[in-house]
């Protein structure tokens, strides 16, 4: 039984939310949560330990995580060609890589 | 089909299955805090992204405060929603057990309620809309922590399963001190109605909280159908229970409903058994949700009209049982 709430434990500090002008306490919108990061984190850690989300991913994440694997194993692709001294499909390899890069960065400026 | 008068799976035990996604987008204040044109803005590209699904807008402003209420008690909105001054709507899809609260505490409030032992059709009801509504939304999230809701004890997947069980034999024998320990919580209700909720966490998926829900409710049914089974083992004493609560629901001429749920258990439990001449579990859900506060017309004293709309709902099986048994009939005007 938690005799004290986690929400206590909150630091105080002099700032306020860009977004919705809240102090630190309860979130006063989902912008606090990263602008109150350090104020945040004692409750946090006392409610969710180290937290890592395993749940459903929202679309415009879930498409991000799957263009950063793509990228993660083609470069794992690329090193093993290239200690393979199999240039020509390191080349290739390569190719794909840069596009892959590029899609990701497009993405990140809204332009995909 | 309504979850408190259909028969839906385990319904001897299980009377429903609730699941509640949610979602908060980026770039809008939490609750009372979105005001004036944001919260219009909101509002209308919510309701915009789900115009396709197949849901009525309800005009919340339009309702009596008996028909808000109503829709609280059939668990449709949350109690705070219905009382909100702010503007806010209501998209139900009541037929298929769908209601989306947009503009409370958080921004959208999935509800999937189904009869029964439904966790996972509920989940697939509800994830649905919230596929329709991630199209065109961005919905507060973070790698680390999940969903980001108004509610810091209540984020990662942001969902809440929960299911209704009825416990009339094994009742304080049931093993919910224990359920903590697996992630669930229990909450006790007249008429030896428990809710066992899995409440979201970072961490865990949607599938291992109604996994960890489903798997635990159904070992509390097991129990309670043993206690049951118990009970049968004494049969004079077992009907004595259920035909007295019944004698009274049928008779009585004022009625609290603190005083009707232990007897609603006791006939509801009568009728899960079998025992006959009893109205079925699903028209008990009907009859109970008939008598609510908010289903009672304004005038005159409330236990009185409880009493009169049970006597009505009860007595036509009472004299049909009577007759039966070759018991001389009521003498009453209503008769």
């Amino acid at each position: 039984m938690n005799l004290i709430s986690p929400i206590v434990l909150i630091k105080q500090s002099g700032r306020e939310c860009p977004l919705c002008g809240s102090k630190p306490g309860e979130p006063g919108c989902p912008e606090c949560y990263r602008f109150f990061a350090d104020e945040l984190k004692p409750a946090l850690t006392a409610l969710y330990g180290a937290p890592t989300h395993r749940g459903e991913v929202p679309r415009r994440f879930d498409e991000r995580s799957k263009r950063e694997r793509r990228i993660a194993e083609l470069k794992a692709e690329l090193a093993a060609a290239v200690a393979a001294e199999e240039f020509e499909r390191a080349c290739g390899i390569r190719d794909s890589l840069r596009l892959a890069q590029n899609e990701t960065e497009a993405a990140q400026h809204g332009l995909v | 089909m309504a979850w408190y008068d259909t028969a839906g799976q385990c319904g001897d035990v299980v009377i429903a299955s609730r699941v509640s996604l949610t979602r908060d987008l980026e770039g809008y204040p939490f609750g009372e805090r979105l005001s004036g044109g944001a919260r219009e803005e909101l509002i209308g590209r919510v309701t915009s992204a789900l115009s396709g699904a197949g849901l009525t807008e309800v005009d919340l402003s339009a309702l009596e405060p008996a028909a808000l209420k109503a829709l609280a008690e059939k668990r449709l909105i949350d109690p705070e929603f219905a009382g909100m001054e702010l503007p806010r709507t209501l998209l139900l899809g009541e037929e298929r057990g769908l209601s989306v609260a947009v503009g409370g505490r958080d921004h959208v409030k999935i509800t999937a309620l189904l009869p029964g032992a439904a966790a996972g059709e509920a989940w697939s009801s509800a994830s649905e809309l919230v596929r329709l509504l991630d199209r065109s939304c961005d919905f507060a999230y973070s790698e680390e922590l999940g969903y980001l809701t108004s509610d810091i004890t209540s984020l990662g997947t942001a969902a809440e399963f929960s299911m209704l069980i009825h416990l009339p034999a094994s009742g304080e024998n049931s093993p919910m001190s224990g359920l903590r320990r697996c992630g669930l919580e229990a909450r006790a209700l007249p008429g030896d109605l428990w809710s066992i909720s899995a409440p979201p966490f970072p961490g865990i998926t949607e599938e291992e909280q109604s996994e960890r829900l489903t798997g635990m409710t159904g070992r509390i049914a097991a129990l309670e159908r043993e206690a049951r089974a118990e009970l049968r083992a004494d049969p004079t004493r077992l009907c004595d229970r259920v035909m007295r609560a019944y004698g009274i629901m049928s008779g009585a001429y004022r009625m609290t409903l603190g005083e009707l749920m232990p007897l609603w258990s006791s006939v509801r439990l009568g009728a899960v058994i079998g025992l006959p001449e009893l109205p079925s579990p699903e028209e008990l859900g009907g009859i109970l949700m008939s008598v609510m506060p908010s289903c009672l017309p304004d005038d005159g004293d409330p236990d009185v009209l409880r009493a009169a709309r049970l006597r009505a709902a009860m007595r036509p099986r009472l004299k049909e049982s009577c007759r039966r048994s070759g018991i001389v009939g009521l003498n009453t005007k209503e008769d």
